[in-house]
């Protein structure tokens, strides 16, 4: 017997008919459930939002006055017809994976996710599914992630090296999540120093218990030698006039690509989405037997998994 | 091969950032760097599209997945690159041996396999003819200033005063005569006294193993000299008790 989608596009976003609530919505709809607090994900206008325990301060911060209700990872919650539940997506502090079942049918949307664990964030955990709704943000098989521990040893090489010349070592990079996993991954090695906009998101997942370094936000000059962590957005303000001697890297997904990496006199790859293999081994832990594609190469993504011979099409 | 890599990836090479490289990795890669350096190119094995097809081949990627690899990335011998899994241990093999053994598809694939991205990136511009870096300020003489690791060979303690030689194939050819400056002087001429392997007059000849750090403001060719070459404003930077003689700089990385 075959059942009704559980999930399908809308113009507000991904939509639970059964439950009545929309996925990670753009556009204002009633009840939002929410993945993780990236603003790609967790946008303001809902009128009531579900997300993580550990997902809601940051979504406060960012979203203002809203009217939201946080779960357990794993606590199952009746909506309408259908049960849901967040599993852990490991990819930012907080993120999950949103299980739908309904009458024994059971599928389940990814959010973004990194297979791969860091220092900080919950590790993704495979949740068996019949349909897989899947980011495929790196999607492609040209992505292919060192191991974190490879490129942090990279990223403090090159620290070292501009504190030896007593350049400060400025690392730019998204202000939620990738900040935070960089500070965890690095403490310990020297002074790190924040752009404020960094330093607000890190000091609401530090008051959770996230396991943070000491930082200082940076006013004027950094200490000799030390690691500034910043938005790409900081370098254009009057707020890098201050920094006096430094070196620049990004540390992003996208550095894989040459072209990506032009103008830039240092690039670190380091993702919080999963690469290519991290894609196709998600898939299939969750032996479902139809996946579904969204958020990025989802055409030539959801071919390839026809051509392996699963039920695939894009989505949104 | 990872180590050539890692030196140019610093950006368009200098002589000094060869010196540098050069004293890592020994006589031999160094004049295989400098030859490629110079303009030198290996012999192609493939134009960039046949790495793709060979490594597509390889990996199982079917042309629909290339086609779409392109699109984000349109540098064919790039993709070829990115499409193999990184490497679970690095290879240890040097340019010199890499550029021999790379002959044909099976010694391709399993060179790059085993190489990391930035080094595998550089193998497949070396395989495809398409390898294009020069080193800056080359034939002509130089005013890029410079720093290299010579060989203390004579001295004269009256002086103080010292000669330096950089290696040459298997000779040591004599590079510069330098006032001995550094504060370490009473122990390099203590040293120099307890190996001298022959005298003329007050110049002592030493055994060829300590290994100096020098610095200058340019080069400017010189026929009359063994070296071939006059270094502008030659100065002493350090003495490297530590380093080993086959560190030193290869004569022709100053040049
Ligand atoms: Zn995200
Ligand atoms: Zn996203």
């Amino acid at each position: 017997m075959s059942h009704a989608a559980l999930i399908i596009a809308t113009p507000q976003g991904l939509y639970c008919p059964s439950g009545d609530f929309h996925i990670d919505p753009m556009g204002r709809v009633p009840r939002a459930l929410v993945t993780h607090g990236h603003s790609d994900h967790a946008a303001r206008g809902m009128g009531a939002y579900l997300c993580t325990h550990q997902a809601l301060p940051v979504i406060r911060h960012r979203l203002g006055r809203i009217n939201a209700e946080g779960v357990a990872y794993g606590e199952r919650r009746q909506i309408g017809e259908v049960t849901v539940s967040f599993h852990p997506a490991g990819h930012v502090p907080g993120s999950a994976q949103i299980r739908i079942e309904h009458r024994g049918e059971v599928w389940v949307n990814s959010g973004d996710y990194k297979t791969a664990p860091d220092a900080l964030c919950e590790p993704f955990e495979p949740v068996r599914c019949h349909t897989f709704l899947t980011e495929c943000t790196f999607g492609l098989p040209i992505f292919h992630w060192q191991p974190e521990a490879e490129v942090l040893a990279q990223m403090a090489h090159w620290w070292q090296a501009n504190a030896a010349k007593s350049c400060a070592s400025v690392l730019l990079a998204y202000s939620f999540g990738k900040a935070q996993r960089l500070m965890a991954g690095l403490a310990g090695l020297g002074a790190i120093c924040t752009h404020p906009v960094v330093e607000d998101v890190t000091a609401i997942l530090r008051a959770q218990g996230y396991p943070l370094p000491p930082t200082t936000v940076l006013q004027g000059a950094p200490p000799k030698g030390a690691l500034v962590i910043a938005t790409p957005n900081a370098m254009a303000t009057d707020w890098a006039l201050g920094l006096g001697p430094h070196e620049v890297a990004s540390a992003s997904g996208w550095m894989a690509l040459a072209a990506r990496r032009k103008g830039t006199t240092a690039a670190f790859t380091l993702s919080d989405h999963a690469d290519w293999l991290g894609l196709n081994a998600a898939i299939a832990a969750t032996g479902a037997s139809q996946v579904l594609t969204m958020h990025g190469y989802t055409q030539p993504f959801s071919q390839w998994l026809r051509a392996k011979g699963l039920q695939s099409s894009v989505i949104a | 091969m990872i180590r050539f890599a890692t030196f140019l990836a610093q950006g368009t090479p200098t002589p000094e950032a060869f010196a540098a490289y050069a004293a890592q990795v020994g006589t031999q890669d160094a004049s295989t760097a400098q030859a490629l350096l110079s303009g030198q190119r290996p012999k192609r094995i493939a134009a960039p599209q046949t790495l793709l097809d060979w490594v597509a081949e390889a990996t199982h990627t079917p042309p629909f997945l290339v086609d779409a690899c392109l699109k984000v990335a349109p540098d064919k011998a790039e993709v070829a690159a990115l499409l193999l899994p990184l490497p679970t241990d690095g290879t240890r093999l040097t340019l010199t041996a890499t550029l021999s053994d790379l002959t044909d598809r099976a010694a391709y694939l399993q060179l790059a396999s085993a190489l990391p991205l930035p080094a595998r990136q550089i193998l497949n511009r070396l395989a495809s003819g398409t390898f294009r870096t020069k080193l800056t300020g080359q034939p002509e003489s130089s005013q890029s200033p410079g720093t290299c690791l010579a060989i203390l060979t004579l001295i004269d303690p009256s002086g103080p005063e010292a000669t330096f030689a950089l290696p040459h194939g298997n000779a040591l050819v004599p590079l510069t005569r330098l006032k001995l400056t550094l504060p370490e002087t009473p122990a390099i001429l203590a040293w120099a006294k307890a190996h001298t392997t022959d005298r003329f007059g007050p110049l002592r000849q030493v055994t060829p193993a300590q290994v100096f750090e020098l610095a200058y403001d340019g080069t400017t060719p010189n026929t009359r000299r063994k070296s071939g070459v006059d270094l502008v404003s030659p100065r002493l930077i350090a003495w490297h008790p530590s380093l080993t003689p086959d560190r030193a700089t290869p004569l022709d990385a100053v040049k």
